[in-house]
């Protein structure tokens, strides 16, 4: 192999000078990119954490208000069965009733319309003092069932000074169609 | 460990021709050269420099050591100077104007410092060293260079702590090979400082010099030319037993003491009055192997705050890619459990109708002696009440408060019949309850009369039913 002059070494050099300097300037871009992809990546991923940490309390608010509300209305969804609802609706209503001073008369039960999300209409009469009425009537919404007064009639008694006479109709709502709408 | 990142500090007495270092593991004692003018030789230096650097053994990244210094009382000046009452921050000012008026150069070229002897309501007597400055800056150079940050005192001074009695009135003979150094002790201060030349008659120029009784000798030349024989026949002489070995003099010892039982001494510094100086990083001396570590030090922080934040993407972004992914399954059952249920609540809330409200309103409005037929309503806010008044006064009024309660629409008096030869109008009505958002807000008010008439206590109040209906 012939020797090389002291001219061609240096072009050699220099040129193997410029091609590792365009090599490393090269992989530091690349290097670079990377970097700062990982990086946009992460300051993303940061910013999204912060924003469901504001969710969170969010969350947390509206937990407060459901809890409230469920004590309120004495009322637990999650509690509640599809099969036995209206059987335990109608006991509850019932004993609420008979432990209020109420006379019951006939009870009559009915599938409610689907469409209304309606589970069941149960009617009734019943006669009692007045106090035991209007406390029934105070009571129906915090017997733990989703029930809605549909109507009412009260009318006196004319046979029994002091008795009235009250037909009810009442609407057992159908919760998980509620729920699902929303869902 | 607590060593380990803060060295214990060293003690150091430089005299003219030795330098004795001591620190609790051991001690050093090292011969100095020094040129005409006092100075340093180069290469003395240069081996002061290495042999204390090997005997420091400080780290780079260690602080520096601390390094309590003595030096001889070879151009040291000690003063009286009596102040008035000052607080004190006005008394090294005052001292300032005193030590230019007693000194020959001025306080900016001397490095000094002072302890208080007396203290009195007239005044205050303080006792004033000095030395010029270049004398401590030369030591100071070298010590930092070395790795120590130095303090200096005068190490006459921290014999006086070495000594076993310092109560009365005594002088210390510091007597090395090369030198001599009486100090006179008055009320536990150095009142005056003299150098001896070692190699005339030491006793007689102890005795000559020194108004005390009781004198106390140290230093490896101390028993040489009989000098303690001598001065015992006039004085009480004693010796200041100091352990052998490297590093250890009175001086070293006294420095020590000063250090553990925080004994405060005069300290030596250049005292300079605050001048007002710009930063210049082109007067910055990079040659300086100090300026090069602390440049480094800044590259390094330059580069570390370059790369920190890309470097907490790459480690930590799988960590909060794990961690949001759990947090938003849980928020997704979360969610698909209370939502609903709080949609229900509220939809359930709002469709409650206000039956108990309007039935209070009613019988709230109506006038005493009124007769109930019937009262219907249905969800729908539809309402229909047949009843017996008194008069068509009465059915009025009734109309009239319903509409003032703000709660009721559309209130149509349907069939109003007067009944023949008796007070009494038979009347059907019907009314709207107006929607949730726009009909007013019922306060339920109990009578002492109805709330004792009804028999449970969440029941809101109502008006008793008449004992006969009335047919229509």
């Amino acid at each position: 192999m012939r020797t090389l002059n002291p001219s061609e070494k240096r072009t050699i050099r220099y040129a193997v000078i410029f091609l590792s300097i365009c090599l490393v300037l090269l992989g530091g871009v690349k290097v670079w990119k990377f970097l700062a992809h990982q990086r946009a990546d992460y300051l993303q991923m940061v910013a999204e954490a912060r924003h469901l940490k504001s969710g969170a309390g969010l969350d947390a608010s509206q937990a407060t208000v459901v809890k409230k509300m469920m004590e309120d209305f004495q009322l637990d969804p999650a509690t509640l069965s599809t099969n036995t609802i209206v059987a335990d609706a109608s006991a509850a209503i019932q004993k609420a009733a008979m432990n209020g001073g109420i006379k019951l008369g006939s009870i009559r039960e009915s599938a409610g319309h689907s469409s209304a999300k309606e589970m069941a209409t149960i009617e009734f009469d019943g006669s009692g003092p007045v106090a035991a009425v209007i406390a029934l009537l105070h009571r129906l919404p915090l017997l733990g069932y989703p029930l809605l007064v549909d109507s009412m009639q009260i009318t006196g008694d004319a046979m029994r000074p002091g008795q009235m006479k009250l037909t009810v109709t009442i609407i057992v709502l159908d919760w998980k169609k509620a729920e699902a709408s929303h869902a | 460990m607590k060593e380990f990142f803060n060295p214990p500090p060293v003690f150091i007495e430089i005299n003219p021709t030795s330098l004795r270092i001591l620190r609790e593991s051991g001690g050093l004692e090292l011969q100095l050269q020094r040129a005409a003018d006092g100075k340093l030789t180069a290469a003395c230096r240069k081996g002061l420099m290495a042999a204390l650097q090997n005997f420091l053994g400080r780290k780079h990244w260690q602080p520096r050591v601390r390094a309590v210094c003595g030096i001889s009382a070879h151009g040291v000046s000690l003063r009286k100077i009596a102040l008035p009452a000052l607080t004190g921050g006005e008394i090294e000012s005052v001292l300032r104007l005193q030590i230019e008026k007693e000194f020959p150069l001025s306080p900016d070229d001397l490095a000094w410092g002072w302890r208080e002897m007396s203290n009195g309501p007239a005044g205050r007597e303080t006792i004033v060293a000095a030395v010029r400055k270049e004398v401590i800056a030369d030591y100071a150079g070298l010590l930092s260079e070395a790795g120590a940050n130095p303090e200096f005192t005068v190490s006459a001074f921290a014999r006086e702590l070495a000594c076993p009695s310092r109560n009365e009135a005594h002088a210390i003979l510091e007597m090395d090979r090369s030198h001599a150094e009486l100090v006179f002790i008055e009320n536990g201060a150095a009142t005056s400082l003299k150098i001896l030349p070692s190699d005339g008659d030491i006793a007689d120029a102890v005795l000559k010099f020194s108004p005390a009784k009781i004198i106390y000798i140290s230093g490896n030349a101390a028993t040489q030319n009989g000098l303690f024989e001598k001065l015992s026949a006039r004085l009480d002489c004693r010796r200041l037993e100091i352990p052998g070995g490297d590093g250890f003099s009175a001086a070293t010892l006294g420095l020590k003491k000063s250090v553990s039982e925080n004994i405060p001494m005069p300290r030596l510094q250049s005292k300079l009055q605050p001048a007002k100086t710009a930063f210049s990083f082109s007067q910055m001396d990079f040659s300086r192997a100090e300026n090069r570590r602390w440049l480094a030090r800044i590259g390094v922080l330059l580069i570390l705050l370059l790369i920190l934040p890309y470097a907490e993407a790459i480690l930590f972004k799988p960590l909060l890619a794990r961690k949001l992914a759990a947090f938003k399954v849980q928020r997704q059952q979360f969610v698909s459990v209370v939502g609903p249920e709080l949609h229900f609540l509220q939809s359930f809330k709002q469709s409650e109708p206000p039956y108990l409200d309007a039935i209070y309103l009613f019988s709230k409005a109506a006038a005493p002696g009124t007769h109930l037929d019937s009262l219907t309503l249905n969800q729908h806010g539809e309402i229909t009440l047949k009843a017996a008044m008194q008069s068509a006064q009465q059915v009025m009024d009734f109309r009239t408060k319903l509409i003032e309660s703000g709660f009721f629409a559309n209130i149509t008096v349907e069939e109003q019949t007067p009944i023949q030869n008796q007070p009494r109008v038979n009347v059907r009505m019907t009314a709207q309850w107006k929607p949730a958002g726009s009909r007013a807000a019922v306060k339920a008010v109990l009578s002492p009369v109805s709330a004792g008439k009804t028999n449970s206590p969440d029941a809101p109040a109502m008006p008793a039913m008449p004992d006969k209906i009335p047919k229509s």
